[in-house]
């Protein structure tokens, strides 16, 4: 029997977790909602989850540690549920213990695993935001629709959702606009039945946009082997990039700096983190401009010349395809609506 | 599943029946057909009418007809375990809920949502003429919560899929966001199985924004403060606008009036009247005007200047719109009494 949608709203309760090793992924039957602060000997942040009813469970881990840090996770992976990892901000490092997955992730970047049992422990930079949105997605999901469907070829994302086969997909990324609505979801306060509806919606929404990907692009198997120190070297290589934002240096230069070369830096780039090296540096810089544009800071002009457009008609296009708006519609909006106040 | 139809009527436009589809129970949606179309003579135009089954008790159902004559279409939709948003995207139709005498006439655009026995949609067509229409059609048990928390909710159209109220809402516009996600619901393709995720998903957007909609204006999550100084020269503002309805100033000009800039005075207007500035001036112009009338003391066309009219015919059809009546008969009605 399908799970029924349970829209009532519930009180959010704010706690204060111990520490940062418990995080349920299991997927409950009532919608509820809960935001644990982060330990102040630790650092600042919340944890925030929201459990829509008998289908996903979202937890959004927004944190920025005093020190780097090292969580080591008491709960195992569900075995009626794969999860995904979507970092909105920052960057981290998972290592799962027994199937020794590593994964590397980084703003705009997402990675689903179905890993039964397994547990793991993830590094966060001290004093940088990391922020990852966890979804927990149970396998029922997907299996209500059709049979009709069963026919016809699955991607391999498919088949990990639906709990058909375990491990953990390559990483891909998501648009700056997807990630820019769910930065607003998780942040927005949820009150009404409609507002749950609405989260409802847009969870939903991201995990067949994800599956989408996988359909499009066909999963490239010819991975080469990366040693500690090489992956080492390109989180390095990933640091410089974002340093050096306005004025980035060219692939050969980077590999030159870290003592790799530059066929390794580009291929193992895109194996760790999903996006070429300059889709990312993109990416970032759209991002950053949106944020100038979207407080007010700048107009377009300056926020184009800040992130290092030095063109602000490429700038636009290049925005526009990111966000779906114009940078001007999106300085406008931003004027007439106040922002947000984090409600819980 | 009992009692539940659909049923088509064509009229030529002498109102004889041209047309009459056998009734169809919507209880033909099996698991594994999950989309059905509704056949109608297509000696008469193009017809297409599909419906989706797209999880337990939520269906969307779209139609559009081309006809090649003039014809009068009446679609009876008899569910009445459903709440049914109905969606017109062009066209002119008619919504009757059934047992009732009650018309919601729509001019092209708009949106009715209804817990009804049933409801009748009728559409006049024109040769040529293109109408569109979606709807989502759900079973108020999908969303229903067992605990009572949200009792403290004030929303219309939340009584209805709660299922402790049945009727109609007042009929709304289509807003820009209804009609993004529409046009993203009818690009739908049943070929890959996310697909359906997605429709899911954009149906629950779609219910969510407009259930936001009929959340009580004022309430204290809706908007936000308006300080009480500024609520006072909104107030003046208003009283301005009537007080000028013959020749109303811009708003840049009522701003400067009231002493408050324009665009406090635009969003907080809207937030205290529940209208734009012009739109509650042209309904307060209608209402002043229809109760001249009734009252005998002045003609049409004297009416018409004081409400701030220059042109009788422009303001004989917005009355007639607003009122579903010519100004003259209005008079005739009540003064010859």
């Amino acid at each position: 029997m399908p799970p029924q949608r349970n829209t009532s709203s519930q009180p959010a309760t704010v706690a204060t977790a111990p520490t940062l090793n418990e995080m349920s992924l299991a997927i409950e039957d009532s919608n509820h909602l809960e935001t644990q602060k982060v330990p102040e000997d630790i650092g600042q942040g919340h944890t925030r989850t929201i459990n829509i009813g008998g289908r996903i469970r979202l937890i959004n881990r927004d944190i920025i540690p005093r020190e780097t840090a090292k969580v080591q996770y008491h709960n195992k992976l569900p075995e009626q549920a794969t999860v995904g990892a979507i970092t909105l901000y920052g960057d981290a490092l998972t290592d799962l213990n027994n199937t020794r997955h590593q994964l590397h992730h980084c703003q705009g970047n997402y990675h689903w695993g179905h890993i039964p049992r397994d547990d793991g422990s993830i590094v966060f930079r001290g004093q940088k935001r990391s922020c990852i949105l966890y979804f927990s997605v149970s396998h029922g999901l997907l299996t209500q629709y059709p049979e009709s469907m069963g026919s016809i070829e699955q991607s391999s994302l498919w088949r990990l959702m639906t709990g058909q086969v375990g491990g953990v997909s390559a990483p891909r990324v998501l648009s700056n606009e997807a990630i820019c609505t769910l930065r607003d979801l998780v942040s927005s306060p949820i009150t009404t039945p409609w507002d749950w509806m609405r989260v409802e919606a847009k969870a939903l929404e991201i995990v067949s946009t994800c599956l989408f990907h996988y359909d499009r692009e066909p999963t490239d198997t010819s991975d080469i082997p990366l040693s500690r120190d090489d992956r080492k070297k390109i989180t390095n290589a990933r640091d410089i990039l974002i340093h050096r934002m306005e004025t980035p240096p060219t692939i050969a230069e980077i590999a030159k700096t870290i003592g790799v070369n530059t066929f390794k830096l580009k291929k193992g780039f895109k194996q760790l983190y999903g996006t070429t090296m300059f889709a990312y540096l993109r990416s970032r810089r759209l991002d950053q401009a949106y944020e100038l544009i979207r407080s007010g800071e700048m107009n377009v002009t300056e926020a184009a010349f800040e992130v290092g457009y030095a063109n602000p008609s490429a700038f636009s296009a290049a925005f526009r395809k990111a966000f779906g708006v114009n940078p001007m519609e999106c300085r406008k909006s931003s004027y007439q609506v106040p922002s947000q106040i984090h409600g819980a | 599943m009992h009692g539940e139809q659909n049923r088509y009527r064509i009229y030529d436009d002498a109102r004889n029946k041209i047309f009459e589809s056998a009734t169809s129970k919507s209880g033909i949606f099996t698991e594994a057909t999950r989309i059905s179309k509704a056949v109608l003579p297509d000696n008469l135009g193009t017809f297409e009418s599909c419906h989706i089954h797209i999880a337990k008790g939520m269906r969307f159902a779209f139609e559009s007809m081309t006809t090649n004559r003039k014809l009068v279409v009446q679609h009876t939709r008899e569910e009445p375990d459903h709440v049914i948003g109905s969606f017109f995207l062009s066209g002119h139709f008619q919504v009757q809920p059934k047992g009732t005498s009650k018309l919601i006439p729509k001019q092209n655009t708009g949106i009715v949502w209804s817990h009804t026995p049933g409801l009748t949609y009728t559409s006049d067509l024109q040769p040529g003429q293109t109408s569109k229409s979606a709807y989502i059609i759900i079973k108020p048990e999908v969303f229903s919560s067992p605990q009572e928390h949200d009792s403290a909710v004030k929303n219309g159209l939340w009584d209805l899929f709660k299922g402790n109220s049945v009727g109609t809402c007042t009929a709304e516009h289509l807003s820009v966001d209804d009609h993004r996600i529409l046009k993203n619901i009818l690009s739908f393709n049943p070929a890959k199985p996310w697909n359906w995720l997605h429709l899911e998903s954009k149906v629950l957007e779609l219910v969510s924004n407009n259930l936001s909609r009929y959340e009580q204006v004022g309430s204290s999550k809706s908007g936000f403060a308006i300080p009480p100084h500024d609520i006072a020269r909104i107030e003046a503002a208003r009283d301005i606008l009537i007080d000028k309805m013959d020749n109303p100033p811009s708003i840049m000009k009522l701003a400067r009036l009231a002493g408050i800039n324009e665009f406090k005075l635009k969003k907080g207007f809207k937030q205290i009247y529940s209208d734009t500035i012009y739109g509650y001036l042209r309904r307060y112009r209608m209402k002043k005007a229809y109760e001249w009338l009734k009252s005998g003391e002045m003609n049409v066309t004297e009416v018409a200047v004081k409400v701030g009219f220059t042109n009788p015919s422009a303001f004989g059809a917005a009355f007639k719109k607003q009122f579903g009546v010519n100004p003259a008969e209005c008079r005739r009605k009540f003064f010859s009494v």
